[in-house]
């Protein structure tokens, strides 16, 4: 959906009449003309285009500028049908402007018309004040001008517009349906949408909407608890946590409790096994190795005092030549996949969302860019008969942070004739098979190389059988060692999609979400050890 | 209810940079008068203004200005509670905020709240006086922190070696005022620094850091030295065999292990049963008992918490609980015996018929002794010199089991001397057992004070633009039998 331009010039003007009202309240008004109630709200578009055009002003070569309203929805059930609620709603907008080949930014909560035009200023000043640091000036390359457009995430019911009294009711209604299997529910719901509205002074002007509905549920039976995926975190609307088999979801985990609890635990003898990692784990070991090791920032050592670096840390000879994984590995990277948590229309730099291969038949065949990021690798990509380009890779959590390169939704690609899990459980002789891992259980190095995964369900499987349990396993991995010992992968009808871990940068941290599509694998010789042995 | 006129909270002709004491006693005030139905309302506010220049690969990524409330309301009715928060300032979003937590209450039923759950006016808590301003910090431009960047990065740059770091100076205003009457202000400044340098290859890395109130405080240059000087002596560092070592903890490394203790010091925890300082279930009373009284850490090490330190200044009054317990000068640890565990009122009320509780800010000094770290070294026939411990994982609350990475400069002790640098390692061991084998203490100092830096990412929420500030002092330390588990080819 994109604005028609009298749609655009409509609302420009109203934003223009707004901002003379305000420019005629005197500056004592300014700390109280941040208006949020309904049909009082603030004119983003505007805003954004008087800061773009105030930065310009002020001696910007470049400017952009992102203009956030965020509202989050929080609840927890409580014992019976108690709920507690938590909501929050935050506003705000920032300025990054390039002068003299340098970076400024600054950012405010407060939506009014003189501190956007201090924000501009300060920005540009911030940026001319580091001017004389620099050894060469920063460049973004070149991106096709978007224009003026909107995007929404295509949800069918707004979490918002469903009442209290109905999410109180869904929710305490499971936990009361648990109780009554003896078990109880740990969990919580989590709403949020967000409207930002991107401008430059490259001519974007971008207002997208964006919602993830997410609910962290976990059942407690006979002393044990068990994660579910069956509310993870997604951009959807209401009707994907209506159509969640939240029932049978409880029913299932206690069956597999009680499954789990008989099976006899095994002796923890330290060795090289076999071992499948079902969707979930899969994932996680992604999210927590290539997805961070390809993040060019990562990789040029951008990021090495606030979140480390990557093994991948000569990209210009590893592109297209790094074997990372086996060649059944081919990993893809798609902010346009529908229901990802970092789908978007376009990204923080106005770069449309198309998907890419980060991975190829196990070599490395790209890195995570943006419009800074992707000059440095100009010269690879002029000696392959390209010019450089962002895959679409900016992102910044609300408009108080300036954007940053962040993950992508990331899949591993089904094997076309790949096994179901079972499928592939019955079909090992000896082995381990983890499930649930999640990514807080994969303990990575600064370079995401060498890492430890501390699953909690790990189980023995002989003769296809799942015949014991081994409590307390750990295993040692090096990323591409890891990735290389794959040697079969889920069939499509296996695939899943769940959240990655999130992916932080920067200091204090910034956090982004995306999404990960997933399949069950298989692993040679993985070591296997007791890391509780000091 | 009287509805107040929109009169402008600020008289200021330009917005401040964070919210002042009458700022937010006026806010504090709106949201009172916006409260209908009865019930109590507590609003908390937090409003900071950050400077700060980051750098990598030897010049300046982006210098930055940011500004962030947050106006957390609080209503609470019988036993029902809800919480609605914004960071807007104005009378329409206060009043929606307000109306939010009001809307949630009646959907709320709290099972866990009391009618204490607010403060009670009875208690007259006494805040301690703290130190925690400084006008340099306030007043530092954008200019001077370039200069110090570039003091940071110069000398990378003359050895050839790269450079990536972060300078910033922070304001803060944090506020309680509630319907009970309490009106609470503090603001608090704070300058950071940290800085990496690598080597071309990038097979060494030295790293440096700092947290003051002043900004005056922060020696950048010796900083500079410091991270080039690892990072020169980290060249081609070799692999040891996993294992079991004498090591010297400089101070930040030392930190890591003491905020793992420091943050598991929870009277409830223990007298439920778990965590590291939970004894045994009394048969007189079919409660937990905690390890209060036993000695627990090596006898020359004391832990303490004192707000009115002029190096451990905090905010005097809880963020967490709106009964803005005021932090009390506590010895946690005293010559190596648990002489006290943190608690909040309404367990101390509901337990220990006490009607205040002991809260714990993470904000602490440990003991120490004589010894600097080149006698440590000196002492020492084999073993290794750890810079900085990160990422830690939990892997055993019981015994605070606990694995995690060596970082920013690595190095192998062989008769008294530095002899290389190791590649880093991962280790699994115990902050317990690690201050339970002391050999040697050395002088306490202040470091590099965010709990962050080792946490690993997944820990760290998007909400962590604000994070609070935890100073704390730690002395280098010698410590026999620390497990090494595995390699780390990172740097």
């Amino acid at each position: 959906m994109r604005y028609a331009r009298r749609e655009f010039l409509k609302a420009t003007a109203a934003a223009a009449a707004a901002l003379a009202l305000d420019r005629a309240s005197s500056h004592a008004q300014v700390l109280v003309r941040t208006a949020t109630m309904p049909g009082d709200a603030p004119d983003l578009t505007g805003l954004a285009l008087h800061a773009v055009d105030a930065a310009q002003r002020a001696g910007a070569s470049y400017a952009d500028v992102r203009v956030t309203h965020t509202r989050t929805r929080r609840l927890s059930p409580r014992i019976g049908r108690q709920v507690e609620f938590d909501e929050t709603e935050d506003f705000g907008l920032g300025v990054r402007a390039l002068a003299g080949g340098a970076f400024g930014f600054a950012s405010t909560p407060y939506l009014i018309r003189d501190e956007v035009e201090r924000v501009a200023r300060e920005a540009v000043s911030l940026a001319k004040a580091t001017v004389a640091m620099i050894d060469r000036p920063v460049e973004l390359c070149e991106a096709p001008a978007p224009g003026h457009a909107s995007w929404q995430a295509p949800i069918a019911i707004d979490p918002f517009e469903v009442s209290l009294d109905e999410l109180a009711d869904w929710m305490s209604g499971y936990a009361v349906y648990a109780a009554e299997l003896d078990a109880s529910l740990g969990w919580k719901l989590e709403l949020q949408r967000q409207r930002k509205v991107f401008a430059s002074s490259g001519g974007a002007l971008l207002d997208q909407r964006f919602q993830s509905t997410e609910g962290d549920l976990s059942v407690e039976y006979r002393n044990i608890e068990r994660q579910s995926a069956v509310l993870a975190a997604t951009a959807r609307g209401w009707e994907y946590v209506q159509a969640a088999p939240v029932a049978d979801e409880i029913a299932a985990r206690i069956a597999e409790i009680d499954d789990y609890l008989r099976l006899p635990v095994m002796p923890l003898a330290p060795g090289r096994f076999d071992v499948i990692f079902d969707a979930q784990s899969v994932g996680a070991l992604l999210s927590c190795t290539l997805a961070n090791a390809t993040d060019l920032d990562r990789a040029m050592g951008s990021d090495v005092d606030s979140d480390g670096g990557s093994y991948l840390n000569n990209p210009p000879s590893m592109l297209g030549m790094e074997q990372v994984g086996a060649e059944l590995l081919t990993i893809t990277a798609d902010r346009s996949h529908e229901g990802g948590l970092a789908t978007a229309g376009w990204d923080d730099e106005g770069v449309a969302s198309r998907p890419f291969t980060l991975v190829r038949h196990g070599v490395l065949s790209a890195f995570q860019l943006n419009r800074e990021s992707a000059l440095w690798l100009a010269p690879w990509f002029k000696a392959h008969g390209g010019v450089a380009q962002s895959n679409g890779c900016a992102a910044a959590p609300s408009a108080l942070v300036a954007p940053m390169s962040h993950v992508p939704n990331l899949a591993v690609q089904p094997a076309t004739q790949g096994p179901s899990l079972d499928a592939m459980i019955a079909g090992m002789d000896d082995g381990l098979l983890v499930t649930g891992l999640q990514s807080r259980q994969v303990l990575m190095d600064d370079q995401c190389f060498s890492g430890m995964a501390v699953p909690k369900i790990v189980l023995r499987i002989k003769r296809g059988r799942r015949v014991g349990k081994l409590e307390g396993a750990g295993m040692l991995f090096r990323s591409p060692q890891l990735w290389k010992a794959l040697t079969v992968l889920g069939g499509p009808q296996s695939m899943q999609w769940l959240p990655g871990a999130p992916s932080s940068k920067g200091m204090p941290p910034q956090s982004t979400r995306y999404s990960v599509g997933a399949v069950p694998a298989r692993f040679r010789d993985i070591a296997v050890i007791d890391p509780r042995q000091r | 209810m009287a509805r107040r006129s929109s009169r402008p909270v600020s008289l200021f002709a330009e917005l401040p940079r964070f919210l002042s004491r009458a700022e937010c006693a006026d806010i504090g005030q709106r949201v009172l008068d916006l409260a209908q139905g009865g019930g109590e309302t507590a609003v908390r506010i937090v409003s900071q203004w950050t400077g700060e220049i980051a750098w990598a690969r030897n010049a300046p990524s982006t210098a930055a200005d940011r500004r962030d409330n947050l106006v957390s309301v609080q209503r609470a009715h019988g036993s029902a509670l809800a919480v609605a928060s914004t960071n807007q300032t104005d009378p329409d979003s206060l009043a929606a905020a307000v109306r939010a937590a009001e809307r949630d209450l009646r959907h709320s039923r709290h099972p866990l709240t009391s009618p204490q759950r607010l403060a009670d006016p009875a208690v007259s808590h006494r805040y301690p006086a703290t130190q925690i301003w400084s006008d340099a910090t306030m007043a530092q431009t954008a200019a001077a922190r370039g200069a110090d960047a570039n003091a940071l990065i110069a000398p990378a740059r003359r050895a050839g070696l790269l450079s990536a770091g972060r300078l910033s100076a922070r304001a803060r205003g944090t506020a309680l005022v509630d319907s009970r009457g309490r009106n609470l202000y503090a603001r608090e400044t704070a300058a950071e620094c940290s800085i990496t340098v690598v080597n071309s290859n990038g097979a060494g890395a030295g790293w440096a850091g700092a947290t003051c109130r002043d900004t005056c405080q922060l020696d950048v240059a010796e900083l500079a030295a410091t991270a080039v000087r690892k990072c020169e002596s980290s060249r081609s560092p070799v692999a040891v065999e996993p294992g079991r070592y004498t090591v010297v903890f400089e101070p930040q490394a030392v930190y890591a292990l003491a905020w793992q203790l420091v943050s598991a010091l929870n009277r409830g925890l223990a007298e439920f049963g778990s965590g590291p300082f939970a004894d045994r279930v009394s048969s007189r009373y079919g409660v937990g008992m905690a390890r209060l009284g036993q000695r627990v850490v090596d006898p020359r090490l004391s832990i303490t918490q004192d707000p009115a330190d002029p190096m451990l200044g905090i905010v005097p009054f809880s963020d967490e609980a709106t009964d803005a317990e005021p932090y009390q000068q506590v010895e946690w640890v005293d010559g190596g015996v648990l002489a006290a565990l943190a608690d909040d009122r309404s367990y101390a009320l509901a337990n220990l018929h006490r009607n205040l509780g002991t809260p714990n800010a993470s904000a602490f000094r440990m003991s120490g002794g004589s010894s600097g770290v080149d006698e440590m070294v000196r002492s020492t026939e084999r073993g290794l010199l750890v810079s900085r411990l990160h990422a830690l994982f939990t892997l055993d609350e019981r015994t605070l089991l606990t694995t995690g990475l060596t970082s920013g400069g690595f190095w192998l002790i062989e008769n008294g001397r530095i002899t290389k640098a190791v590649k880093n390692m991962r280790f699994t061991d115990s902050p317990l057992f690690a201050f339970n084998s002391v050999e040697m203490l050395g002088t306490p100092v202040s470091v590099y004070a965010d709990p962050e830096q080792f946490l690993p990412a997944w820990a760290v929420a998007a909400e962590l633009t604000m994070p609070p500030i935890r100073p704390a002092i730690v002395p280098p330390m010698k410590v026999r039998d620390f497990s090494f588990t595995g390699l780390a080819d990172a740097i």
